[in-house]
């Protein structure tokens, strides 16, 4: 038996696996989105129809805004967060298991979890994030947290504490890649401390930065299980976001064909904003191999 | 001066010299406290989500609405936690049935493949290593209506077998970017000197490379027993009977049964996070080593 | 100006002392090379001067500062690391001018200083380039320019040629060297290699577990070791110690014959010490200490021989070619000064030779 086969023979349960059960329903995903297919029994071939109803459908174009949102909230919340918390715990360096495993905890939870965990916090009144604004005397700052003005701002909090805590991990791991004299040679040259950070730490984050900034897209871009646990899209829709939608109109409407049809644009989505990403892993991997 | 005066005062702490303006001597200490403090009002904040529902899980509600829900708890309720996991039993073991299968699934075929793809080096590799990236970023809302028709035709709606199999396909490209990662780490003199001691190709995987890459998958076993664990959307669209449903699906059931008896909730959630808790916990260093491998997604 | 003075340091890392009562005072402009094995503290000190670990006590002086609770942004120092501690995300030119960058001087000003420094380093045509793109030397010019630019009160230097392979450091050497001559700047040079200490410093402190063992100009080390430590530790190959007895103004080795002294040590009858013998100073002769012969290694010019006297590992050097079997017993004669030093406390009594025979 020659090498190349016994290759393709190692290659073989992954490559029947996710193309059975993964990449035939992808393209199989596309060709629904074309037909108006309801529920299991196939539909009708209507070309783009779809799509066009779908611009100007005012739910999913909410839905769309509500998912802009959530990504330029998650850009920038979490990411930012966990560099001011990497960059704290290296530096404050006793105690730092324990603490550390306070932040990394959420990582644990599902989505289930945390929606639950949250809902609890958000209650009016009882709730504990209620309790604690009236016991600091903040109370004036108590607004009907899952309410229609706050919700989608709440239900992205409560998944922000989750994506913070991968973040930090990931932060960690990057500041922890940096060499020590780097940062040591910095400031013999006379950097203050913001300086130290904006010219030398930053830029050296790069690569963790990547990859926590992509994650966070994917989470803000997908953000489906979270908002069924805690909101479902309400009130009114003012929480649902684009997975939601698709969720929905699939499972609850039984409209498959349309529901395949946000599918598609939230991969397309997914696509565009990932792209520059596996690009740049690509390149990297590229360099280590030659 | 005499001599022996300068040779005293050399070995006191001297007087009247430069020692630098108070801002330039204190900045640091002053920072390095604030950084700490800072660390710490982080921290607690970020504890008390979890604080508060470990606190509010064993209490009543009359206390809670009594005396405010960040009281210490007037009685001690172990019995609450009790219930919720006699409630949440069948799910457990569910999740427990679907993912202990998903994880060794999911590790087999991706060892194999990752072994496989590091000693093929072929032209062109970059592609393979792009697709595979690329389909461990795919949504799955691309693949749940199909999915979903293809399990119900193939017979399988409403079992463990159709959860099993997608958490697999679902894993397989992250889990394999992983090993082939780690396996192109390894010498390839390794296999070259198993080969002339006589070993085959199954050998050499099974003796050699699965031993060597214990690191990769014990961190790859903690990763995919979480997140199959923690997964929500395909335990609701896969199942239909309360038998098959996983815990994140139970614990959305158990939150509509009481509604407002937050105890209970509380004790819900703590019950079913507390296998993953477990796991973190314990294996915190393999979680942590695993994210930071190939971490795309969390 | 930049004149550095190191009055009573003690470093304790929780129980562990690295640095017991550190004195050392330095002249402006002077190079000196902290010396010694790993572990001996010398890292640490420097890093110390340099304001990236703190004094658990004493007090370290720059330029007539008390330079303690300052960071080292405040201490006006420019430091080569060992690894050289390039910018990866910045260009040579940059990496060169950072801290300018940082202190706002002035484009043209910059400009200006890397030009020169690049002349001086040759590295003109690199400029433009990324630390990755560069050989070992290059990068450790570029780590020099880094320094040279800022115009600082000193100099330090963390091993900095470690990371070559060995002809580039004997080049690099003589570079740091000269370039010192130019300047005048103070140095303060760690190294473990004491041939690069020997070669460069104007003064070399050697360093063992946190102690200084002794200061003096490379020569005043190499010819009046102050104890035993310093006596192994400088010299190459090092010098030979061996167990004698004084008897009636004569030492004897062993089970040698009576070497008779000149008169520069009195020491008295039937004192135990350890004779210092540097390997250049033996000489092939009729009678002497036999030497069993282990291994000889001929370079061309000379010849190192491995052997033992009595129970002592003994290495000579001699400009003759010894071409004898292993196991041959040679005779030989020490032909200079012979070191003295107290058996129990280490320390050196004086020198002497051995006087020609009556």
């Amino acid at each position: 038996m020659n090498s190349k086969t016994t290759s393709w023979l190692f290659l073989l349960p992954a490559i029947a696996i996710y193309g059975f059960f993964g990449a035939i329903p992808i393209a199989q995903t596309f060709w629904i989105s074309l037909t108006d297919q309801v529920g299991i029994p196939p539909g009708n071939f209507i070309g783009l129809q779809n799509y066009v109803e779908l611009a100007q459908d005012e739910y999913f174009i909410n839905s769309l805004k509500n998912t802009g949102i959530w990504v330029a909230c998650f850009l920038v919340v979490p990411n930012a967060l966990a560099i001011t918390i990497a960059l704290l715990v290296k530096r404050t360096f006793w105690a730092s298991g324990a603490i550390k495993t306070v932040f990394f905890l959420p990582l644990a939870l599902s989505f289930a979890i945390v929606g639950v965990i949250w809902s609890w916090i958000y209650e009016p009144g009882v709730g504990l994030l209620d309790q604690l604004l009236t016991a600091m005397g903040l109370d004036f700052l108590i607004v009907e947290w899952l309410g229609p003005y706050a919700g989608n701002f709440s239900v992205i909090a409560a998944a922000a504490w989750r994506q913070t805590a991968f973040a930090t991990v990931v932060f960690l791991a990057g500041l922890s890649a940096i060499p020590q004299e780097l940062i040591e040679a910095a400031k013999v040259d006379g950097a203050t401390r913001r300086q130290l950070f904006f010219r030398i730490t930053l830029p050296l984050l790069k690569p963790a930065s990547t990859i926590a900034v992509s994650s966070a897209l994917i989470h803000a871009l997908l953000a489906t299980e979270i908002v069924l646990t805690m909101t479902r899209g309400g009130p009114f829709g003012t929480t649902e976001v684009v997975g939601y939608r698709m969720y929905m109109e699939t499972f609850w409407n039984y409209k498959f064909g349309y529901g395949a049809a946000i599918g598609v644009v939230v991969t397309m989505m997914t696509a565009v904003l990932v792209v520059p990403y596996v690009r740049r892993m690509a390149k990297a991997q590229e360099r280590e191999w030659s | 001066m005499t001599q022996s005066d300068a040779n005293t005062l050399v070995h006191q702490p001297t007087q009247g010299f430069d020692r630098g303006t108070l801002f330039e001597r204190y900045e640091a200490k002053a920072a390095g406290v604030s950084q700490t403090l800072l660390l710490l009002v982080l921290a607690a904040v970020f504890f008390m989500p979890i604080a508060g529902s470990l606190l509010t899980s064993i209490r009543t509600v009359e206390d809670i609405t009594v005396n405010g829900a960040w009281a210490l708890p007037s009685s001690y309720e172990w019995g609450n936690l009790g219930i919720a996991f006699t409630k949440m039993l069948p799910y457990l073991k569910a999740s427990l049935i679907i993912t202990l299968p998903s994880v060794f699934g999911t590790l087999l075929v991706a060892t194999m493949s990752g072994y496989a793809l590091s000693r093929m080096r072929f032209q062109g590799r970059i592609w393979m290593f792009l697709v595979i990236v690329s389909l461990s970023f795919v949504p799955v809302h691309t693949q749940l209506i199909p999915v979903f028709k293809l399990m119900s035709n193939l017979g399988l709606h409403d079992t463990f077998t159709a959860q099993i199999i997608v958490h697999i396909m679902r894993h397989i490209p992250f889990a394999v970017l992983i090993m082939t990662n780690f396996f192109n780490t390894v010498p390839g003199e390794l296999r070259e000197a198993a080969r002339i001691d006589g070993a085959n190709e199954w050998t050499i995987f099974r003796r050699i490379y699965v031993p060597v890459a214990r690191p990769a998958i014990s961190a790859l076993i903690v990763l995919e027993f979480t997140w199959i664990w923690n997964d929500l959307l395909w335990g609701l669209v896969l199942t239909q009977g309360a038998g098959k449903k996983p815990v994140t699906v139970g614990i959305l059931a158990f939150e509509g049964e009481y509604e407002i008896a937050y105890n209970m909730i509380a004790s819900g959630a703590v019950i079913a996070a507390l296998p993953t808790l477990a796991v973190f916990l314990i294996f915190q260093k393999q979680f942590i080593r695993g994210m930071t491998m190939g971490s795309v997604k969390g | 100006m930049g004149y550095v003075a190191i009055r009573d340091v003690y470093k304790n890392y929780g129980e562990v002392q690295a640095l017991k009562g550190i004195d050392i005072e330095i002249e402006d402009g002077e190079f000196v090379a902290l010396v010694g094995p790993s572990g001996c503290g010398k890292t640490t000190l420097l890093r110390m001067i340099a304001g990236l670990e703190d004094i658990t006590s004493g007090e370290i002086h720059i330029a007539g500062r008390i330079v303690n609770d300052l960071q080292p942004k405040a201490r006006d120092i420019a430091m080569v690391f060992q690894n050289y501690a390039l910018y990866p995300h910045m260009k040579v030119a940059d990496n060169m001018s950072f801290s300018m960058q940082l202190a706002g001087a002035s484009k043209s000003e910059i400009k200006t200083k890397v030009d020169e420094a690049a002349r001086v380093l040759n590295l003109e045509n690199y400029l433009d380039r990324y630390p990755r793109e560069l050989s070992g030397g290059q990068r450790q010019r570029v780590a020099m320019g880094r320094a040279i630019v800022r115009n600082p009160k000193v100099f330090l230097f963390d091993e900095p040629l470690s990371n070559l392979d060995a002809k580039l450091r004997v080049s690099m050497r003589a570079e740091i060297k000269s370039l010192h001559h130019k300047l005048h700047t103070t140095a303060v040079y760690v190294t473990h290699d004491q041939i690069e200490a020997m070669t460069m410093a104007d003064k070399i402190v050697v360093m063992s577990e946190g102690n200084i063992e002794q200061v003096g100009t490379p020569l005043e080390l190499y010819d009046e070791p102050r104890n035993l430590f310093v006596a192994a530790f400088i010299g190459s190959p090092s010098m030979n110690l061996l167990d004698g007895v004084i008897h009636n103004g004569a030492v004897r080795i062993g089970n040698g014959p009576d070497l008779p002294l000149t008169s520069e040590i009195a020491l008295e009858d039937g004192r135990d010490v350890v004779v210092g013998i540097r390997p250049d100073t033996f000489a092939l002769t009729e009678t002497g200490l036999p030497l069993t012969l282990n291994v000889t290694e001929p370079t061309g010019a000379e010849t190192q021989v491995e052997g033992v006297i009595g129970p002592t590992k003994v290495t000579c050097l001699f400009r003759e070619r010894v071409s004898d079997q292993p196991g041959t017993v040679l005779h030989v004669t020490p032909n200079g000064r012979l070191h003295f030093f107290d058996k129990t406390t280490g320390l050196r009594l004086g020198a002497a030779r051995v006087a020609a025979k009556n």
